[in-house]
């Protein structure tokens, strides 16, 4: 006997998105404030419009030794240990991260400290030093993050998806880099980056914790309002990336001897299709559902350990991703199976009016478990929004597009990105000292 | 169903600053302890099962076995089975974290609150009365042996587990919670129902909450989900302390562009007063070790130094660099130099500050809060101690910290990874560590 049993209801869960406000400085400065009294901590982020997607053949790799060198020092602390001596006495924890479509900087400090630590990120974003001297020291550093990845489990498989689906500029995908350009970075080049893109129009200060609206305002303004404006960033007219023309299978040696599989589609780009991405977005959480076909073929009564079929939302690289996990010795069959299901997908039988309910309402429920805490919302949830929609009007507008997606939608963006479209396939299992095919 | 609450509510603001007071403590009409902290700022909430035990619950011959029967025993119960509890799942979006150390293991759920009962509930069930259909009975075989084949790949994951050969051979903690290729390929539906029905018993399971759900709630939440676990339980022996003698190196041969190194070495257990500035000193070490290993010589990008949380305790440093022989006799040399030469003040208080920040992170999260009433409650008998940190570390002086380093750091347990054809073998000695 059930002990309880759940009622579905239309939209028993409103998305409650953490509260903010959002201002615009005189020099562009987008600035976006979360209050949240839950711990006295404050977490400041930057986000800049900026990545590999900025880069070239010459230049991959920049974009994340810029980062780098974000913490070696600046005008008013001269070399990183005067920067870390700071961090000690303000209590800072800071990191920053480099994606293929964004960088971001972000600092976590006790709000009895939030305006020494606004200062503290201003003089890192604004005026870093560039030392050649301690560029040769950070190529080591950054040498040894790259060499550290050629082991992980998954490397031959990223580095096929690459070559594969971005054929294009694959270095546009690769925040590493490689070590030729990393080996020759020099001042000049970070100079030029930090001209086109580090620059207040380009970029969004995120303040999320323990802080009053007004205040954190005011001292945002106070603090910022001498960043130079620069209006050189092309980042918004930067072409597509993805690119898939032709239908391809690419067999990845698995050194641990793990299966996996995945197949790849090119999706809508949040900045030219907008309006594809809602549907998208349901149907990939409709897909997730274990108690539907999709799981179901596949895994409960399939080769797979483990299945997902989702659009990930970018601006120039959005993708339809499914994979999952499976035995390497059924990975072909595996694949097979894949592919026959997803040719179902665009039969209007495939979908329960129910089960569109439920992936809307788990997309809430997403929501509100991914903004836990304020560093949740100042890390991980505005500055992707800011960035690959542009502003966060979209972010704020999700639901109400959600609520009005209709199985025709998504029968629709089935017909546009998926059926008769091109696609890649991945296969990682051991390839028994073959090479990769 | 007869529900006894035995309910013990203890307001706690008032015994000590740093122990929050909305914290309460009451146990089900089985006798398993509840400590729940009620958060409301939000509506997540947060629920971990503790079954006390650990590698101390196994034998050479079950290690893993407890993790997989109860990721069996998440597949589905006789009231949820398959399809209703991914049904269920489907619709509460729930997110299940697990995990399986020497000490214990830890399930724990995060949810939206209105869905808190009817998962919990499934949860209860599915412990009591696990499905353990055939065919998912294999399939968490395959994804289990897959996710060790991943560790085992990963020089960066095995490499704790190399220094575990150099530190710890024949103790406890050498039984490994996650399981062996082997041992995992010879479970069968049996064992795994031995497994659930010997350990799923009232004396071997601790319950957190940190969430909206005021505790009386909460009781009659957990009472109808967890009451019906039998009493009883097993009484495990004082974990024995690490008897490494001697500095001792283990070196794995493997085809890497760039070495992997991991020294561990005797830590204070838990509840003793050295603890906490042993932890103190280390994470003071791990901010030397960027500064030199890092910063000045660009040996690596990742260092750094900690304790564990167990009952017994090691400290440990870790690199990885393309010299390991220079970057390991560095790594040495700044824990040797901490502990004969104090260092600045200032660098320890900046330590304590980044070490405060950190507290109250995870005082926002409700997975870091169910984890620290749990952990501290196994390891030290009292959960409040997760709390008092902070009341003696602004006392720490750079001497202390060198001082309990000096009492418990002697000899060093050290596993390298490394292509032996590239970094001579002849060069891989233990480091002295003093």
């Amino acid at each position: 006997m059930k002990a309880f049993t759940l009622l579905l209801l239309p939209f028993v869960i409103s998305l409650s998105a953490a509260d903010f406000e959002t201002r615009q400085l005189e020099n562009g400065l987008t600035v976006i404030v979360s209050p949240d009294d839950t711990s006295p901590v404050v977490t400041i982020c930057i986000a800049v419009k900026t990545g590999a997607t900025c880069e070239t053949p010459e230049t991959n790799g920049l974009a994340h030794f810029y980062e780098h060198m974000f913490f070696k020092g600046n005008e008013a602390l001269p070399d990183q240990t005067a920067y870390n001596r700071r961090m000690g006495e303000l209590g800072i924890l800071q990191n920053g991260t480099t994606y293929p479509e964004r960088v971001q900087y972000f600092l976590t400090l006790g709000s009895e400290n939030f305006q020494e630590g606004l200062e503290f990120m201003y003089d890192a974003i604004t005026s870093p030093l560039f030392d050649m001297e301690e560029m040769e020291r950070e190529r080591e550093v950054i040498m040894n993050e790259h060499d550290r990845g050629l082991t992980h489990p998954f490397y031959n498989l990223s580095l096929a998806r690459e070559e594969v689906i971005y054929t294009d500029a694959p270095w546009r995908q690769s925040p590493i880099g490689v070590p030729e350009v990393i080996q020759a970075a020099a001042p000049p080049a970070m100079h030029a980056f930090q001209e086109h893109y580090y620059t207040p129009d380009n970029s969004a200060l995120i303040i999320a914790g323990d802080v009053e609206y007004e205040e954190a305002f005011r001292l945002a303004e106070e603090q910022f309002a001498g960043w130079e404006y620069g209006g050189l960033s092309n980042y918004d007219s930067l072409p597509r990336l993805i690119s898939i023309e032709r239908d391809t299978t690419v067999f990845v040696d698995s050194p641990s001897g793990a299966g996996y599989v995945s197949v790849v589609y090119e999706g809508p780009s949040i900045s030219t299709n907008p309006g594809d991405s809602y549907p998208a977005d349901v149907w990939g959480s409709y897909l997730s559902l274990m108690s539907r076909e999709f799981y179901t073929d596949l895994v409960t009564n399939g080769p797979f350990i483990n299945i997902y079929g989702s659009y990930y939302t970018q601006r120039f690289s959005p993708s339809i991703t499914f994979a999952g996990m499976v035995p390497p010795d059924r990975a072909e069959e595996a694949l097979a199976l894949l592919l026959e299901e997803i040719e179902q997908l665009q039969s209007p039988d495939y979908y329960d009016e129910e089960g569109l309910l439920l992936a809307k309402e788990d997309l809430y429920r997403h929501r509100i478990l991914a903004e836990e805490t304020s560093r949740d919302v100042a890390v991980e949830s505005m500055p992707f929004w800011w960035v690959v929609a542009g502003s966060l009007d979209y972010y704020v507008t999700y639901q109400d597009s959600l609520d009005v997606v209709e199985p025709s939608d998504i029968s629709e963006f089935i017909g546009t990105w998926i059926v008769n479209k091109p696609r890649v396939a991945f296969v990682l299992m051991p390839l028994d000292g073959e090479e990769n095919r | 169903m007869k529900i006894i609450f035995l309910a013990f509510a203890v307001l706690l603001g008032s015994l000590n600053a740093s122990v929050p007071g909305n914290v309460e403590e009451f146990t089900l009409s089985n006798g398993i302890p509840v400590i729940t902290r009620t958060i409301d700022n939000n509506e997540i909430e947060g629920v971990s099962l503790f079954i006390i035990g650990g590698s101390s619950a196994l034998t050479e011959e079950t290690q893993g076995l407890e993790r997989f029967s109860l990721e069996c025993a998440m597949m589905g119960s006789e009231d949820y089975p398959g399809p209703e509890w991914r049904e269920l799942m489907d619709r509460t979006q729930a997110e299940w974290t697990s995990s399986f150390n020497y000490d214990y293991s830890r399930y724990h759920l995060r949810c939206i609150r209105e869905d808190l009962p009817a998962l919990l509930s499934a949860f209860g069930n599915s412990l009591l009365n696990p499905e353990l259909e055939e065919q998912a009975f294999e399939q968490v075989r395959t994804s289990t042996i897959q996710d060790l084949q991943e560790k085992y790949s990963d020089p960066d994951s095995w490499i704790w587990f190399v220094a575990n050969d150099a530190f710890m051979p024949g103790h406890t903690y050498r039984r490994l919670p996650d399981g062996t290729l082997e041992t995992i390929s010879g479970f069968t539906i049996d064992d795994v129902s031995n497994m659930l029905e010997q350990r799923i018993r009232s004396g071997n399971l601790l319950i957190t909450h940190a969430g909206p759900t005021q505790p009386q709630e909460l009781q009659n939440i957990l009472e109808l989900a967890f009451g019906d676990i039998p009493e009883g339980g097993q009484e495990y022996p004082q974990v024995e302390p690490f008897a490494v003698n001697t500095d001792t190196i283990v070196v794995q041969h493997r085809e890497v562009p760039t070495a992997y190194a991991v020294v561990k070495f005797n830590a204070p257990p838990q509840g003793h007063e050295d603890l906490l500035p042993f932890r103190t000193a280390v994470t003071v070490v791990y901010d030397l070790l960027w500064q030199v290993l890092r910063t000045d010589y660009a040996l690596t990008y990742a260092t750094y130094s900690g304790a564990t949380n167990y009952r017994e305790n090691w400290g440990y440093m870790y690199v990885s660099s393309p010299q390991p022989v220079l970057a390991c006799s560095l790594m040495a040399g700044v824990l040797a130099d901490v502990i004969e030469n104090p260092v600045d003040e200032d660098i320890v208080r900046g330590t304590i500050e980044k070490s405060r920040t950190r507290a109250n992170l995870m005082a926002a999260s409700k997975d870091d809060q169910c984890w620290m009433m749990g952990n501290f409650e196994i390891c030290t008998g009292d959960w409040r101690n997760a709390y008092t940190v902070f009341d003696h570390i602004s006392e720490l002086s750079s001497a202390d910290l060198s001082a309990v380093l000096d009492r418990w750091v002697e000899f060093g347990g050290w596993g390298i990874i490394a292509d032996t054809t590239v970094v001579s073998i002849d060069h891989l000695q233990p480091w002295p560590l003093k």
